[in-house]
């Protein structure tokens, strides 16, 4: 393990490592920090500029980019009251009061600090159980690899806003878009209209359709927005570093949660930051702060939300399962390099989860830098006209399907995908499981099929393993649980329409 | 289905259209069952496989659209429900609708006409209808961000990443 990280390391030798790292950082502060723009949609648009690099110059970039965002997001949650992301949501509930009360500065400070070391914690974490879980992994037939990816898509579905039913035809409709193309174990070609889409529908432009032009979709809703004024944030040398040193407990426990919160698919830096808040709140001496300008709380917050990553992180690297959005689209970003996630890479490309490792390590200091030295220019980001912001991700969604296989082909699906995002996001279907399930639908097919002809056709090989059966209970109980909960929420409110008629 | 005037400063711009979601769960339900009969179909006429413990080509599809087919008939029966009950509907906005279908055809525009024009003329034509769209009127803007778009691209994809474009 340790002669691997040292070839993680060595990786930055390479100053071209450097450069994809710190441009990276500074395309995910830029995107965290406006509004309505995510780490997905940022993963996805920095795609197109990876198609001719090195992978591990590639992937240092997107990891960068990844983490980046999720801090970036504080940002604009803590000066303006405005998170740019959703896992921002629990920072802005302590770090405006505190922008209100004069508090800027502090606020930024200890949430750059707390993503830092949340990041540098779980990325220990992450270390220290992918290799293990990747080994554990090899030992899996395809009935046990059958059941993982279910349960990986039906915990998104489950935790996804909204309700589950809708979440089940958003997995539906991506496992179905999976299965088109040539059939891999007959070579049958299926539902594929075109010759173009024997090899499956390209998910690149696939991913930039439904993130990153859908969403301009929903910038040319809003239209042109008003300036917001940003209030002054001073220098950070004049801030109180000694305020740091209370919080370290809070830091640590939300970073331990953030990252186990992380690993569970479909949960992600939201839930981890909201539960972080909610037990940091609980263990807090000073509870009745929360809310009105508690440090803890935007500590808590940043701390679990970049931790989140990491966490995010481990599924995908040992199992190949990613569990969030985010870490789908990376996935897609790493098979384009040739690169396929799961325990094998920890044998075949070491060099690339230890150079995620050592990247996420040797990224602390320089995104701390970035964000700390940035801060007061990182806030009127969120300033840049949306038409402007627009018609860039239309434009590098253009370019980037366009170049991806360099025909016209990809640019169609993209430009049907966008509008089709679109479509679906007003009906309140989420796109996470769709992409979830397009990634993982000829892997889930491929095992379920070779779990049938090793079992002789006999179902009898998902419940006589105890771990599979174990998974596809967990997969279950992710669908029947939500379902559940909605009816008795229908029933709560029909009976509170009888007690009010 | 309620429309409201939105306005920019005095100007009348668009109309924003409010649709019930349950009409919506609906429509796009009954369109979707019929690509998955579709889709359930076209699986079902997949050879059969060779090895009579595989269950073929068009196996794990069948095994796909039966759940989704049965998730979406929920969708349509509780958009039924929906409609026919006394409850408050939940509503979905479509804020400047025009616009969003303008930008949508611009979509399919710079897509059909990108081999013919050549990347440039569609990068700085097409964002700049895009930010027109979204409701760019400051000329400096509306010419200069494209024209910044275009340097990008040919600065960073043509003479950095070396990709040939139309």
């Amino acid at each position: 393990m340790f002669e691997n990280l040292l070839v993680g390391f060595s990786a930055f030798a390479d100053p071209l490592v450097w450069v994809s790292l710190v441009f990276g950082a500074l395309a995910g502060y830029l995107i965290g920090a406006i509004p309505g723009l995510g780490p997905s949609l940022g993963v996805a648009l920095l795609i197109p500029f990876t198609y001719g690099m090195d992978p591990v110059v590639s992937i240092v970039g997107l990891v960068a980019l990844y983490a980046a965002a999720e801090y970036g997001g504080a940002i604009t949650a803590i000066l303006i009251n405005s998170p740019g992301t959703s896992a921002a949501v629990a920072t802005a509930w302590d770090g405006y009061p505190l922008t209100q009360q004069g508090r800027a500065g502090e606020a930024l400070m200890v949430s750059i600090i707390a993503s830092g070391i949340g990041i540098f914690i779980s990325a220990l974490f992450l270390l220290f159980t992918a290799v293990p879980l990747s080994e554990f992994a090899l030992r899996f037939g395809p009935g046990e690899y059958f059941a993982l990816a279910l349960v990986g898509l039906s915990l998104v579905v489950g935790l996804a806003d909204g309700l589950v039913i809708k979440g089940a035809i958003a997995m539906g409709i991506g496992l179905a878009l999976a299965t088109v193309g040539l059939d891999t174990q007959t070579g049958v070609p299926r539902f594929a209209i075109s010759s173009e889409l024997f090899e499956g529908l390209p998910l690149v432009p696939v991913l930039l359709g439904l993130y990153a032009l859908s969403e301009v979709l929903f910038m040319v809703e809003e239209g042109a927005t008003a300036k917001v004024k940003t209030p002054p944030v001073g220098s950070f040398r004049s801030w109180n570093w000694k305020g740091l040193l209370p919080l370290n407990g809070v830091i640590m426990r939300s970073s331990v949660l953030g990252y186990v919160i992380g690993i569970i698919p479909g949960a992600g830096a939201s839930i981890a930051s909201f539960i972080a808040y909610a037990t940091a709140k609980k263990t807090s001496k000073k509870p009745e702060l929360y809310g009105k300008g508690s440090i803890e709380g935007v500590a808590a917050s940043e701390a679990a939300n970049n931790a989140a990553v990491s966490g995010a992180m481990a599924p995908l690297l040992a199992l190949g399962i990613p569990g969030s959005p985010t870490t789908a689209v990376m996935i897609g970003a790493l098979m384009i390099q040739g690169i396929q996630p799961g325990p094998l890479l920890f044998s075949r490309n070491p060099e690339i989860p230890y150079t995620i490792f050592a990247s996420l390590w040797i990224g602390v200091p320089v995104m701390v830098f970035i964000g700390l030295a940035g801060a007061r220019g990182w806030a009127r980001v969120a300033n840049i006209p949306r038409p402007a912001i627009a018609a860039i991700v239309s434009a590098i969604c253009l370019v980037g399907a366009y170049s991806s296989e360099g025909t016209m082909f990809p640019v169609y699906v993209m430009t049907a995908f966008g509008i089709l995002g679109y479509l679906l996001r007003k009906m309140q279907i989420p796109l996470a499981p769709i992409i979830l399930a397009l990634v993982l639908g000829e892997m889930m097919e491929t095992n379920f099929r070779r779990a049938l002809i090793t079992s002789h056709g006999s179902f009898e090989i998902f419940y006589s393993s105890p771990l599979t059966l174990v998974l596809l209970l967990i997969a279950s109980l992710a669908f029947i649980l939500p379902a559940i909960s909605f009816a008795r929420r229908r029933r709560r409110v029909k009976q509170g329409d009888v007690a009010a008629n | 289905m309620d429309k409201e005037p939105v306005f920019l400063g005095k100007q009348r711009i668009s109309e924003n259209i409010r649709v019930p979601l349950p009409l919506l769960e609906v429509t796009v339900g009954l369109a979707l069952l019929a690509i998955l009969a579709w889709y359930a179909m076209s699986a079902q006429k997949l050879p059969q496989p060779f090895n009579a413990t595989d269950i073929g080509a068009g196996g794990f599809p069948l095994l796909i659209a039966g759940g989704t087919i049965v998730a979406t008939i929920l969708m349509v029966g509780f958009g039924i429900a929906g409609l026919l009950g006394k409850a408050e509907r939940e509503v979905t906005q479509w804020r400047r609708p025009f616009y969003v279908v303008l930008t949508s055809l611009v979509f399919v525009a710079q897509a059909v006409w990108f081999e013919t024009l050549g990347v440039y003329a569609c990068v700085g034509l097409f964002s700049a209808a895009v930010m027109l769209a979204a409701g760019e009127r400051r000329p400096l803007h509306v010419i200069g961000v494209p024209l910044a778009l275009v340097a990008f691209v040919y600065v960073v994809f043509a003479l950095a990443l070396n990709v040939v474009f139309p």
